[in-house]
């Protein structure tokens, strides 16, 4: 297991069975059902409330996945479906583009309940897998489990706060969790937020490591009228942040602050923050059920998905705008869902 | 993984048949595959530059051994001995390992499925004739297939073989409403077939989707993963029309009435299904009196499937498309 370091000063923890001590700033956290702990559980992601989560873990604890997947398959509990497909193996599918080996450590940053920790675990030697809500780990470390995974290491921290300090992982990976940083922290701008954390995730990839970051465009064509953006309202990711802002003010009660970027700014900010080799692969219907991948290089597969799949799957505004699109060399700027893949 | 598999076509140019100076410069296009379970991960491999695929590979997301990959190769390789069916096969077909991960790779076929061909109107008459002509081609290749390949197991085998499975699976559902009705309905097909039982290979999934029609006008046949080399007539062709009526937009909105409509009533798709039935009924020797009792097991068979592949919630409706048909089959269209 690699060192862990303490959030606030840096300096390297003392991990016992039940707690995690800084003998530098005397820190200490308590570990929660097991699982090492360096936030409180305010902060809760998905739709699933506290008591009902009482009700799932009695439920599913001590009960192979298979029992796990039937119960909730059968129980009325609303953002249940996002736990049953986190037994899909195919959304880390846009690995298959990378050479992970039984050599690489990886660190997955918003992890959830493991839909792609899980399938990694299995083909690479270590992974450090972190979210801010206790459920999703405690949901994952069941799953863990029950696959006879000891590789796998929960974490419940803040991305911005890393308990890590030396340039450790081969991969890290954040999948549906970028465009959420701005969330983390009320004061600051969400783009310093995120540029932040790809400073921090470049300093801990070892050299040749990569990132991968699987999100939105925010020009993509499913946001012109199809999808909601992440404020849960159209369009608001195609308007200047100001104006999102003060629409979601006003609809929704908060900021705006989970920024999507278009093609050349999701390149820029990695450029900025050190990437090289920055790669984009196209992932349909999108990364959180990427069905079709292939890279933004070829473009012939581009052509072939456009006149095989598109053509005859969605509707016929949007096979001719792709057609368009393609024509004049512009469909990266509309392609709905990337995955990014940035060398250190 | 998919620069292992590039590595792996390289070394293996030859035996998959590929044209000269193809190969050197691949790039790769993930396809579907199965999401479940250890899972499979399909990929269509291009020549850089090319439009149309070279390959396809299907292969294992975890390091394993897999039955259902060796399984799909043994049975399209079984069937490439038929002369006749060769033009309907994706070949050649290879099957290896690499870093312990089984892989399959075939030809990829070129041209459209049939499912594109499918249109979105919800308006029937419009696409009658496109579904006449489907409906002919699936006919074409099942007709071939069942008059060329086929067992005569002994009624012993034949019980414990094909009938008997289809009671276990129904006890182990958990629906016993049925199950009288059933084990009559497998006497009656027993009683139909008299002494001398016979079955044919049986693909399983053979749906608009898994039936590509190349820009030579040929049709050709994929996924067998899920066939079995000794099953029963007519449940293919069966699972086709179902699949097909149920994949169409037309009214109902519901479209397990959309596929049940049609078998048990008397419109211009019951026309085309009574039509296509005794088509194959005169092109296979198989009577018709057998198709009918036959008819409710496919829906059976395909809770079956899915069942194994996805638990019980999405085998529950193919249940209760059987259910009814069993207890309906005096009103079948044909």
């Amino acid at each position: 297991m690699l060192d862990l370091h303490c959030p606030t000063c840096k300096s390297q923890l003392t991990v016992t069975q039940d707690r995690v001590h800084c003998e530098s700033c005397s820190s200490s956290w308590e570990r929660k059902y097991g699982l090492i702990s360096f936030i409180d559980d305010r902060y809760s992601y998905g739709n699933i409330p506290q008591d009902k989560w009482k009700e799932i873990f009695s439920n599913i604890s001590g009960k192979t996945n298979e029992e796990i997947q039937e119960y909730l398959s059968s129980v009325k509990i609303k953002g249940r479906w996002a736990y049953f497909n986190s037994f899909k193996n195919h959304k880390a599918d846009g690995f298959s583009f990378l050479d992970v080996t039984d050599k690489d450590v990886i660190l997955d940053i918003g992890c959830g309940p493991g839909s792609l920790t899980i399938p990694l675990a299995k083909r690479c030697k270590e992974v450090y897998a972190l979210d801010a809500t206790l459920p999703r780990l405690r949901f994952l470390d069941i799953r863990r489990k029950n696959e006879g995974l000891d590789n796998i290491t929960p974490i419940h921290a803040s991305a911005l706060y890393l308990p890590f300090r030396e340039p450790s992982f081969d991969y890290i990976l954040m999948n549906g969790v970028f465009e959420y940083i701005g969330e983390w922290e009320d004061d600051t701008d969400p783009r310093d937020l995120q540029e932040m954390t790809l400073r921090t995730i470049h300093g801990l990839l070892k050299p040749g490591g990569h990132i991968f970051i699987a999100i939105e465009n925010r020009y993509g064509f499913d946001f012109f009228y199809k999808e909601r953006d992440h404020s849960k309202l159209y369009v608001t990711g195609l308007l200047p942040r100001y104006m999102a802002n003060l629409i979601t003010r006003i609809l929704r009660r908060k900021q705006y602050r989970t920024y999507t970027y278009s093609f050349n700014d999701y390149k820029k900010m990695l450029e900025e923050s050190g990437f090289r080799n920055i790669q984009f692969y196209y992932v349909w219907p999108d990364y959180r059920d990427p069905k079709y991948i292939f890279a933004e290089k070829d473009r012939n597969i581009f052509e072939y998905y456009l006149e095989h799949f598109i053509k005859h799957t969605a509707s016929t505004f949007e096979y001719l705008f792709f057609k368009w699109a393609y024509k004049f060399g512009l469909e990266r700027h509309f392609v709905s869902n990337f995955i990014i893949v940035g060398e250190k | 993984m998919i620069h292992t598999i590039a590595h792996y076509i390289n070394g293996h140019r030859k035996e998959l048949d590929l044209p000269s100076g193809a190969g050197s410069d691949l790039a790769f296009f993930k396809v579907g595959g199965n999401p479940w379970g250890k899972g499979r991960i399909n990929f269509l491999v291009f020549d850089k530059e090319q439009s149309e695929p070279l390959l396809f590979v299907k292969s294992m997301r975890e390091k394993d051994r897999d039955e259902s990959l060796r399984h799909e190769y043994i049975m399209i390789n079984n069937l490439a001995s038929y002369r006749e069916l060769v033009p309907y096969l994706p070949l050649p077909v290879h099957l290896g390992s690499l870093a312990g991960h089984d892989i399959m790779i075939q030809k990829a076929c070129h041209g459209e499925r049939i499912l594109a061909s499918l249109s979105r109107s919800p308006i029937l008459h419009f696409q009658k004739q496109t579904m006449a002509n489907n409906f002919s081609r699936s006919l074409e290749f099942i007709t071939k297939l069942h008059t060329s390949v086929r067992n005569e197991p002994s009624s012993a085998e034949f019980r414990r073989g094909i009938i008997d499975p289809f009671l276990s699976f129904y006890d182990g559902f958990g629906s016993d409403q049925n199950r009288t009705a059933l084990a009559r309905l497998l006497e009656e097909i027993s009683t139909i077939m008299g002494g001398s039982p016979i079955t044919t290979p049986m693909h399983g999934d053979y749906s608009a989707t898994n039936i590509f029609i190349d820009l030579d006008n040929q049709i050709k046949i994929i996924d067998w993963e899920t066939a079995a080399e000794k099953g029963l007539p007519f449940l293919d062709l069966f699972y086709f029309m179902s699949k097909y009526i149920h994949n169409l937009k037309i009214p109902p909105r519901d479209r397990w009435q959309r596929v049940i409509r049609p078998y048990f009533g008397n419109t211009w798709l019951s026309g085309l299904i009574g039509e296509t039935v005794r088509e194959y009924c005169q092109k296979t020797g198989f009577s018709i009196e057998l198709g009918r009792a036959l008819f409710p097991l496919h829906f059976l068979n395909k809770a079956r499937i899915k069942y194994s592949m996805r638990g019980k919630e999405p085998a529950q409706l193919w249940m209760n498309l059987f259910e009814y048909s069993i207890n309906n089959l005096d009103k079948l269209c044909f």
